[in-house]
């Protein structure tokens, strides 16, 4: 397959903007596999207009991601992908990333992603460019072609479910300050 | 939870994804995918329409728009091989059954879409000498879609089984993964709607939301990558769709005849011719079907095509083979089966 001169300038963004992308792809699609499958099929939405687009590759890119991820991409094989890491691999990642995080920690994190990935896809999406891109309501919902309303709904659901999710840390919390409290108090 | 949920999703989101980077030659499989696309489109749709037939009826080979070749001299082709074979129900046959192959085959898909059974499929594609890097050394590409056990009941339109996600071998990948479980996917039928689940192991949590969808077990199971399907596939479990679809059947021969008694199998051998067209080549699809010689139902069915680009010098010069094996058992097995409580929208 020849792509160093037809998408060279696909390559190079790819090298420049892969690592970015593909975690983006693997949080919408619920794991690495999928999440680098997901990417492939951008890819070759961006080949097929590459004409018309080559100016702006990484724009096209990354709404094609979305647009697939909420749109089409239940069409395709492993919607369900791999949930989420191993305990050994979150600890590992938390490890990499300096943070300082405990078992509980670990396990709360481990079930919000997992619970992500079971989100419906527009929520999934939402949040994923809420809390993971940063981007406000409003440019969420430019990148996504829906409403404000749609960003916020799915933005307050998609949260609501995860509150379920993790629901035993919650109330773990409330138990461990109740006891500091009665600790403190006698 | 001390911190707000907000903050805890962003830090889980940023550690799920540390440290991930794409592989190298994601861009180059890009293109190559999107120059196979448009020639796989025939041959993914011709095994997917096979295999979705006969897994939801327990018969193969179904190609709408498709030419096919008339069966040999001799052969009881055509519509009256069909009529003149009437459907029987596992081993009790009233009539003593036809003699010629096509025939005889002919009754076994009937007799066999008529009795609930358990199959297992393994449904993949290979790309023979894939080259992973622009330096790496060429080797077999072999893509994994299913490795699905289940029982299915024509009758009731039903049926439920676990399908085993395998990793990619040949790619990218750790080669010691390669063709491991990566996913568990149960999944259940019940008319024409499908449900499935997933875990990376082979326990499922109980209480864990299934996703539904619309369409036969061979979508539920996105054979071929998903790609290729053919909404005119004969999919069906009517036993009228049935007996349409294989009157279109291609050249059909005995192959051989093995063991003795109840172990005794009749091994056939069908293939198709189809046409090339702009993006692809010329190509044919065959198989192979073994018979229960004493019950004729159906124990097997093996097929695959190999689609090569119409214009390789300007496209993808490479083959895709893609491959179905189906394996029936247990026929009259019980199935029982009911919708899950706890349904995903999505």
């Amino acid at each position: 397959v020849r792509t160093e001169d037809t998408y060279a300038g696909l390559d190079a963004l790819i090298t420049r903007r892969g690592e970015a992308l593909l975690a983006t792809a693997t949080l919408l699609a619920g794991g690495r596999p999928a999440g680098e499958d997901l990417l492939q099929a951008a890819l070759e939405r961006v080949i097929r207009h590459w004409r018309r687009i080559s100016d702006e590759p990484e724009l096209y890119l990354r709404r094609t991601i979305y647009h697939l991820a909420v749109d089409q991409w239940r069409a395709r094989r492993r919607r369900g992908e791999v949930l989420g890491k191993t305990e050994a691999e979150m600890d590992t990642a938390s490890v990499r990333a300096g943070l300082p995080d405990s078992t509980e920690a670990v396990h709360l994190r481990l079930a919000l992603v997992q619970g992500l990935a079971q989100l419906p896809p527009r929520q999934r999406a939402v949040l994923v460019l809420r809390y993971w891109e940063q981007l406000s309501e409003s440019e969420a919902a430019d990148l996504l072609g829906c409403s404000l309303g749609t960003v916020k709904s799915s933005t307050s659901r998609g949260l609501a479910r995860l509150r379920e999710v993790t629901a035993p840390w919650a109330a773990q919390d409330d138990e461990a300050r109740m006891s500091l409290s009665k600790g403190t108090r006698s | 939870m001390t911190r707000a949920i907000e903050e805890e999703l962003a830090t889980a989101m940023r550690n799920r994804v540390a440290g991930l980077s794409p592989a190298p030659d994601i861009v180059a499989r890009a293109v190559r995918a999107h120059r196979r696309s448009a020639r796989i489109r025939l041959g993914a749709s011709v095994t997917a329409a096979a295999g979705i037939t006969a897994m939801a009826v327990g018969v193969v080979i179904s190609l709408p728009g498709t030419s096919i070749q008339p069966s040999s001299p001799g052969s009881a082709a055509g519509p009256d091989a069909a009529s003149s074979s009437r459907p029987t129900s596992g081993a009790a046959h009233a009539s003593p059954l036809p003699t010629s192959p096509r025939a005889r085959l002919l009754a076994a898909m009937t007799s066999s879409a008529q009795v609930s059974y358990r199959m297992h499929v393994v449904n993949l594609s290979v790309d023979p000498g894939h080259r992973v890097t622009r330096t790496s050394p060429p080797r077999d590409l072999i893509q994994p879609y299913a490795d699905y056990t289940g029982v299915y009941d024509p009758k009731t339109r039903s049926g439920y089984g676990l399908n085993i996600e395998r990793y990619d071998t040949g790619g990218l990948g750790d080669p010691r993964l390669f063709g491991k479980p990566g996913n568990y996917e149960q999944v259940r039928i019940i008319g024409n709607t499908y449900y499935t689940r997933y875990s990376v192991t082979n326990s499922f949590r109980a209480g864990s939301t299934w996703t539904s969808g619309s369409g036969s077990l061979a979508i539920a199971l996105d054979l071929n990558g998903g790609q290729g399907w053919a909404p005119t596939s004969g999919g069906s479990a009517d036993p009228a769709v049935l007996l349409a679809t294989v009157r279109r059947l291609g050249q059909v021969r005995l192959a051989g005849h093995s063991g003795s008694g109840a172990q005794a199998l009749d091994t056939y051998k069908f293939r198709y011719h189809l046409a090339g067209n702009s993006s692809v080549q010329a190509h044919q699809l065959t198989g192979t079907i073994v018979v229960h010689h004493q019950s004729n139902l159906i124990a097997s069915i093996t097929m695959q095509t190999t689609v090569t680009g119409a214009h390789p010098k300007i496209g993808d010069s490479g083959q895709t083979t893609f491959r179905t094996v189906l394996t029936f058992s247990d026929y009259g097995v019980a199935v029982s089966v009911r919708p899950p409580t706890a349904i995903s929208n999505s």
